[in-house]
């Protein structure tokens, strides 16, 4: 088993999507995110959810590969919808001994579970389609306006790229460690849970000595290549607003206003 | 002892990415035996040694350890993993007991020794790994140097008295004499019945330590076989990116000169060859 990271789901396909500036694809997956919360109508989700499916077909990934990334919301999606059916008071639409579902609850859990679906379509397009790097230089340069309040932003933005970058790596490990120590005879799945929680030690106490002596070895390697935290440092990529981002930053908005005051048609 | 029937293995698969890591192997490997197991980085050494001990199953083929399919589940993993010792790579990086006896018994501890027959196992192990037990058994096993801990490493694994004991790169990061001394003392175990297999990317380590020699390339067997006639063969060699031994290379040229040279494996075989004994 290969530990594949969630969180790095970058699959490079050189679509158009692939070209965006981060900065704009963060800020635009990030308010389309917020005001989500804000559409009344089920035509104005309906209307975002064909624009996400799009946004997935122009990123050249695959459904399958979105629905997998569902996957982990799925729990959370089941449990606050149950919630809102059985516990939202209001005009009773069926009861059965203590079970008791109103039209407002069902009204309810129908929108939390869109808008979950949409928020995890929208963030899996922006994760997709944006490595780590671009990533954290984009998040970087949108919180860099911060600086003026000797807010750390360089430093913020490498320790998020520093921690993208390991944790694959502690995946790994912690795959190889376990395998050793099975080896070794160590089962760790098996007793009690106190015997159980014992015998992770001989995973653990490797792992965090090797990530320690690992972040030592990173800090001298970046020192050693001239790295001084808070000196300016230039950049290989240079991001810049093109025609692209405009036209993209311009479609987003309207669908989304078009999703805001659009009548129910249903 | 251990038999591979046409394995496969494909990481990933159904994703983009998808990657096959072995393809279609299959080997046996008798008791007594001492193998080496070559191939450049990535060529699936390591994948290989995985199988011998059910630590990663085959999609498609079987795994046979004594005569026990390990794809079944009747089959004991912990009772295998006793039977086929694997010291990883690096193995000192799984270090976590705080004396170097803990640390060795942690092995025959989970296979359930305690007491007497516990530390017998561990002392032996130990001594067979060069060292003198009462001098570090109470010692903090992170305080010795990359060879002594390696030696430790490996002892942990020797204390479960393995019939196989297979190493993955045991003498990568090691300084010359650590190496030297390893060396040693796995042919010293092979000697002595235990059935060695030997993964390397270093060609003379290879030689010196099997008659046998398996090459992989890309996930596929492409070679198995004696030692020597695989590393005479430079189109072999070269043909799967591998570099001919050093001692080789001077033991070519020495043989015209000389033709009664016979085949030496070790640079200290063919220093005794020409001093007519030992060497100094």
């Amino acid at each position: 088993m290969k530990a594949r990271f969630a969180l790095g789901q970058y699959t490079y396909t050189n679509s158009l999507l692939h070209k965006l500036d981060p900065r704009v694809k963060i800020l635009l997956v990030f308010s389309l995110v917020v005001f989500l919360f804000f559409v009344r109508t089920i035509t104005g989700y309906l209307i975002l959810f064909v624009f996400a499916c799009s946004l997935v077909v122009l990123s050249k990934n695959s459904f399958s590969s979105v629905f997998r990334s569902l996957r982990p919301i799925l729990i959370l999606l089941l449990f606050t919808a149950v919630f809102q059916i059985f516990f939202t008071p209001g005009r009773l639409i069926f009861e059965w001994r203590f079970i008791k579902i109103t039209a407002e609850g069902l009204r309810l859990a129908i929108y939390i579970s869109i808008r979950l679906i949409l928020l995890s379509f929208f963030t899996f397009i922006l994760t997709s389609t944006t490595s780590g790097i671009e990533l954290t230089d984009g998040f970087e340069a949108l919180i860099s306006p911060l600086k003026i309040f000797r807010f750390p932003a360089e430093e913020v933005s490498l320790m998020i790229s520093i921690s993208l970058r390991f944790v694959p790596v502690l995946f790994e490990e912690a795959d190889r460690i376990m395998k050793a120590q099975m080896s070794r005879g160590a089962e760790f799945n098996k007793g009690s849970l106190v015997n159980r929680a014992r015998s992770f030690l001989p995973l653990l106490l490797p792992l965090l000595l090797n990530a320690l002596s690992r972040a030592d070895r990173l800090a001298i390697a970046m020192e050693s290549r001239g790295f001084v935290i808070g000196k300016k440092r230039t950049r290989y990529r240079e991001m810049k607003l093109s025609r692209l981002d405009y036209v993209a930053i311009a479609i987003t908005v309207s669908v989304f206003v078009f999703a805001l005051v659009v009548k129910e048609i249903v | 002892m251990i038999v591979l029937e046409n394995v496969s293995l494909t990481y990933d698969s159904g994703t983009i990415f998808q990657k096959a890591a072995i393809k279609n192997v299959s080997l046996s490997i008798r008791k007594g035996e001492s193998v080496s197991i070559v191939g450049k980085i990535g060529s699936g050494k390591s994948t290989l040694v995985q199988f011998f001990n059910g630590l990663i199953k085959p999609d498609s083929g079987k795994v046979f350890v004594g005569g026990e399919d390990l794809g079944s589940k009747e089959t004991n993993l912990k009772s295998v993993r006793r039977k086929v010792g694997l010291v990883f790579q690096y193995p000192e990086e799984q270090f976590f007991a705080e004396t170097v006896f803990d640390e060795v018994a942690f092995g025959p501890k989970n296979m359930g020794l305690s007491g007497k027959e516990l530390k017998d196992a561990v002392w032996q192990s130990l001594s067979d790994m060069g060292f003198n037990p009462s001098d570090v058994a109470n010692l903090s096993p992170f305080g010795l140097s990359g060879g002594e801990k390696r030696r430790i490493a490996i002892a942990s694994i020797i204390a479960m008295n393995p019939e196989v004991l297979v190493l993955d790169e045991p003498t990568s990061g090691l300084d010359y004499t650590g190496r030297n001394l390893l060396i040693e003392y796995l042919k010293n175990e092979n000697k002595k019945g235990r059935t060695l297999v030997f993964v390397t990317h270093n060609m003379d380590e290879a030689l010196e330590v099997s008659r046998r020699v398996i090459a992989m390339k890309d996930g596929k067997k492409v070679f198995d076989g004696n030692s020597e006639d695989f590393f005479t063969s430079e189109e072999l060699v070269y043909g799967i990116g591998l570099d001919v031994p050093f001692v080789v290379k001077v033991w070519k040229k020495l043989k015209k000169r000389f033709p009664e040279l016979p085949f030496c494996r070790s640079s200290k075989e063919l220093v005794d060859f020409l001093y007519g004994g030992p060497a100094r």
